[in-house]
């Protein structure tokens, strides 16, 4: 089956920065806006599943996570659980950046809901 | 080398000569009260001896090289957690100054977490492990200190222009108030000491 595949080191850069493109170089919104939002948008019409690899940089601020993947449901508003069903994360190095993306979408979604 | 291993032989075996005419002396010139000192030598009991020696020797010397393996290995592995506690250090050396750039601050963060992560690994292969109680505080701790460190508000364009923000972004230069300072060097201090008592935790062991 088809995949889009996402990788933040290739598809953006090896060094993420903040959340907001405004205050500074490789932001979360810029990454959102650029990469992450159109694929997954692509992923969601389509209905197939994307993988995002988060391994390879030199590590994530928590801003950075959670305007890049929380900013999918807030500010694009795509279905939270479309994201989470065809979304696969690769986080070898620090494996406890999945749960934290996970929680980044459901506080998102909660959010969205009120 | 060879000449060296024979010197040592002679040595030894002049210690063991000198032990033999030690004890031939002593029966030959001394009388010791209520002590019989027998002319003849069983051979079971000389077999015995010989045989409670060399377990004796043996057994040292396997657990001598047995404890100083384990020595060795646990050296490396708390010199390895030493190496974190510096990353750490120099980490809140700079974020006390009150600015920090981001992606040095998210790279140290993420060279303790893969470091932890390694000696983790290495410990599972040794001969003793770490309790997940530990490994769940410092996994708190640190995500604790990433939270407190890069994590800025999604904010309104009108809470954004707001002053002594707590922290704040600017040319990818993080800076913090003095209040989130002083949160940092807690929650510091609080990694410090998790990894000092992993050192304490990994040398008992």
């Amino acid at each position: 089956m088809e995949k889009i595949k996402i990788s933040i080191r290739k598809d953006f850069s090896p060094t993420p920065g903040p959340r907001y493109i405004h205050e500074g170089k490789f932001s979360g919104e810029l990454f959102r806006q650029q990469v992450l939002h159109p694929r997954v948008s692509e992923a969601v019409e389509k209905n197939i599943p994307f993988e995002v690899d988060l391994d390879g940089t030199a590590g994530y601020g928590t801003s950075f996570l959670e305007e890049s993947f929380g900013g999918l449901i807030r500010i694009h508003g795509l279905p939270y659980e479309k994201i989470k069903s065809l979304m696969s994360l690769i986080s070898i190095e620090e494996d406890y950046l999945i749960d934290d993306v996970n929680e980044y979408l459901k506080d998102a979604y909660e959010e969205s809901k009120k | 080398m060879p000449m060296k291993n024979l010197k040592n032989k002679l040595i030894q075996a002049g210690i063991y000569l000198s032990c033999i005419a030690f004890g031939y002396v002593i029966t030959r010139f001394f009388e010791i009260p209520h002590f019989e000192i027998s002319k003849t030598i069983d051979v079971s009991n000389v077999l015995t001896l010989i045989v409670t020696a060399w377990l004796a020797i043996l057994i040292t010397t396997v657990f001598e090289k047995q404890n100083n393996d384990h020595r060795v290995e646990k050296d490396l592995i708390i010199t390895r957690v030493g190496n974190i506690y510096d990353i750490a250090d120099s980490l809140q050396l700079e974020s006390n100054s009150g600015r920090i750039h981001i992606t040095e601050a998210s790279s140290s963060l993420k060279r303790i977490n893969t470091a932890l992560n390694s000696i983790y690994r290495i410990v599972d292969k040794c001969h003793f492990n770490i309790t997940a109680d530990l490994k769940d505080r410092l996994k708190n701790c640190l995500a604790d200190i990433r939270n407190t460190l890069t994590n800025t508000p999604s904010l309104t364009d009108e809470q954004l222009n707001s002053k002594d923000l707590p922290i704040e972004i600017k040319d990818s230069i993080i800076h913090f108030n003095k209040e989130r300072v002083s949160q940092l060097e807690v929650k510091f201090d609080t990694l410090k000491d998790l990894l000092l008592e992993l050192q304490i935790h990994i040398n008992n062991k």
